[in-house]
């Protein structure tokens, strides 16, 4: 059984269509990218499948469960990194570590993603206080600390340094290796072609192709557009 | 760029809370006011000089309560509240002094309530009374506008205390991790947990100054300590709406939490504080003012969880925001009502052998509360 199957789904704001009629299965163990220019609808798709978001009509299934009903369930098997810059919050960082920790029920090993994402000197200031790149660092913590079975990321790469973005890429890779699925939504052509083994095109709600060989992507995707 | 202001502020509330819905609000308020004053004037003993003193104080009040603008300001200018894209924030990015903007801003608000709140009660006690108290008007106007100063210098002031360590999250773990960080958000915020105590304590040291200083509102209260705590009790929905000003539902749409749990959390976070708080005014009342001691902290306790009952269940995550919406301000006010007024009249007339009956109402209020609160969050 695939891991996440999407069958017909539309999702609407007003007049305006958002998702028009997606189709799409994911399996264990891979690292499927959705590709597509602004506005495509990549970030409502994610929204949807991982439950932060209702739609209008369609089937979504996410480890055999409705996202819609059951997220709270799902969520605990996914980590999930968001386009948005959090945490803007007066928790300092070792705080947040432990407030994301509690809520999962399992430990965070903090000093080893300290040393990962170079944090030292930075985790007892409130996260309000940190860069950008610093708070993204977090953010991806908390997706993958868990060793999640499924993992959502949105944009993950902005606001990092390109060592940074090497290691984050690392931990991608990583998890697919053992055993885990990869969920990316990007408008970064080279960072899909780097990691994705296959890639969705969404272009004004509706997946215009799947790409499987993804070498040349930026050639394909300019084709497409 | 006050025009601009008012202009951005009148679109943000309009799409926030629905065009028609927000527009109502003045006329809403209007007409509770209206029906108070005529009542007040054709079926009691209050005299037209008192009505029109109480919407002085009233507007003295309102005054206050808007000045507390200060401290959430605070927060935005160092972008901690997010939202940091209206034009009062521009000096972040164009070469507009801070201090100007913050000053337009302020006049901008005190326009804005003016019209919003303050002249459709003002009219709703003018018309009742047959125009005889406008000189009360005038007043009322000028006391709004000296205490949305006033409370906006003092909000502005050194009120701070030490941010991290004088609370912590370790400290708080005995509440749901959400809650906790609530906690944490509304001490470590400018003001921290002054700002509570601050808007509590002016509507405190106000309603004191009446009953001890003014000796016509014996004619009204008979337990003021009593009568104190029910008002305290409905007071304390500003806890409730400071521990809301800091996060919403989308900040915890990644993590395994729902509606329900991040609504449970944050009750949990009002209950921590606003009891405390509510207990904590009782006493410090009862020492200038001694009175039914016992049956006044049961009666704060009571309305304070009785208030985040109606609070929750018609606004659930969005007091800030929902309370502006008429509809749901008629909403809350029914239900806090509901207690709030029965209670008060009790509290007003109360003698000791009455005090059975006093529990009793509080008791079923209270259990009707909870009942209609967990018929929409829990069941």
């Amino acid at each position: 059984m695939s891991l996440i199957e999407v069958e017909d789904l539309k999702k609407s704001y007003g007049d305006v269509k958002a998702l028009n009629g997606i189709e799409m299965e994911v399996q264990k163990g891979e690292i499927v990218g959705v590709i597509g220019p602004n506005g495509a609808g990549k970030s409502t798709l994610m929204k949807i499948i991982t439950g932060q978001q209702d739609y209008d009509s369609g089937k979504v299934s996410v480890f055999g469960r409705d996202p819609e009903h059951e997220s709270k369930e799902i969520k605990k098997r996914m980590g999930i990194l968001p386009e948005r810059e959090d945490p803007p919050s007066f928790l300092t960082g070792k705080e947040y570590f432990e407030f994301v920790s509690d809520i999962r029920e399992t430990d965070f090993d903090t000093e080893a993603w300290i040393e990962k994402f170079n944090l030292e000197g930075k985790m007892d200031k409130p996260t309000l206080e940190l860069s950008k790149g610093e708070r993204q660092k977090l953010m991806i913590s908390q997706a993958f600390f868990h060793e999640p079975e499924l993992v959502f990321i949105d944009e993950p790469l902005v606001n990092l340094d390109p060592i940074v973005q090497e290691r984050a890429k690392d931990l991608f890779k990583d998890r697919k290796e053992d055993g885990g699925t990869v969920f990316l939504c990007t408008h970064v052509i080279s960072l899909a072609e780097e990691l994705c083994d296959r890639v969705f095109f969404l272009k004004d709600g509706e997946v215009l192709d799947e790409i499987t060989e993804v070498e040349n992507l930026k050639e394909k995707f300019l084709e497409e557009e | 760029m006050i025009l601009k202001m008012i202009k951005e502020e009148w679109r943000k509330n309009s799409t926030l809370y629905r065009g028609r819905s927000f527009a109502a609000f003045p006329f809403t308020i209007f007409a509770f006011a209206f029906l108070w004053n005529y009542m007040a004037v054709n079926y009691s003993t209050i005299s037209i000089n008192s009505i029109g003193t109480s919407l002085v104080v009233l507007s003295g009040f309102m005054g206050l309560a808007v000045g507390t603008v200060g401290f959430s300001s605070k927060d935005a200018f160092k972008n901690v509240l997010g939202k940091t894209n209206y034009l009062v924030y521009s000096s972040h990015t164009l070469p507009v002094s801070r201090s100007k903007l913050f000053a337009e801003f302020l006049v901008k608000d005190i326009f804005y309530y003016l019209v919003l709140v303050v002249i459709p009660v003002s009219l709703g006690f003018l018309i009742p009374t047959d125009f005889v108290i406008m000189s009360s008007v005038y007043d009322a106007m000028a006391v709004f506008m000296i205490g949305v100063l006033l409370s906006t210098a003092l909000t502005l002031t050194s009120l701070s205390l030490p941010s991290i360590g004088f609370v912590n999250y370790s400290r708080l773990k005995f509440m749901t991790p959400v809650g906790n960080r609530s906690v944490l958000d509304l001490f470590r915020s400018s003001g921290g947990i002054l700002k509570v105590l601050f808007s509590l304590g002016l509507l405190t040291v106000f309603y004191w100054t009446l009953v001890i200083h003014f000796p016509m509102t014996s004619i009204f209260l008979n337990n003021p300590l009593l009568s104190y705590s029910v008002i305290l009790g409905l007071l304390s929905l500003s806890v409730y709406n400071w521990l809301n000003r800091f996060d919403s539902m989308d900040e915890y749409g990644y993590l395994p939490e729902d509606i329900f749990s991040v609504v449970r959390s944050k009750e949990e976070a009002y209950l921590a504080t606003a009891v405390p708080l509510s207990v904590l005014m009782v006493l410090i009342s009862a020492m200038v003012y001694p009175g039914e001691i016992l049956l006044s902290l049961l009666t704060a306790i009571c309305v304070t969880v009785y208030n985040m009952a109606v609070a929750v269940t018609v606004t659930g995550l969005k007091p800030n925001e929902k309370l502006f919406q008429a509809d749901i301000f008629l909403k809350y006010l029914l239900g806090a009502g509901a207690l709030i007024v029965p209670l008060l009249y009790l509290s007003v007339i109360y003698i000791r052998p009455m005090s059975m009956l006093y529990l009793g109402v509080l008791f079923i209020a209270l259990l009707g509360g909870l009942t209609v609160h967990w018929v929409k969050w829990d069941k």
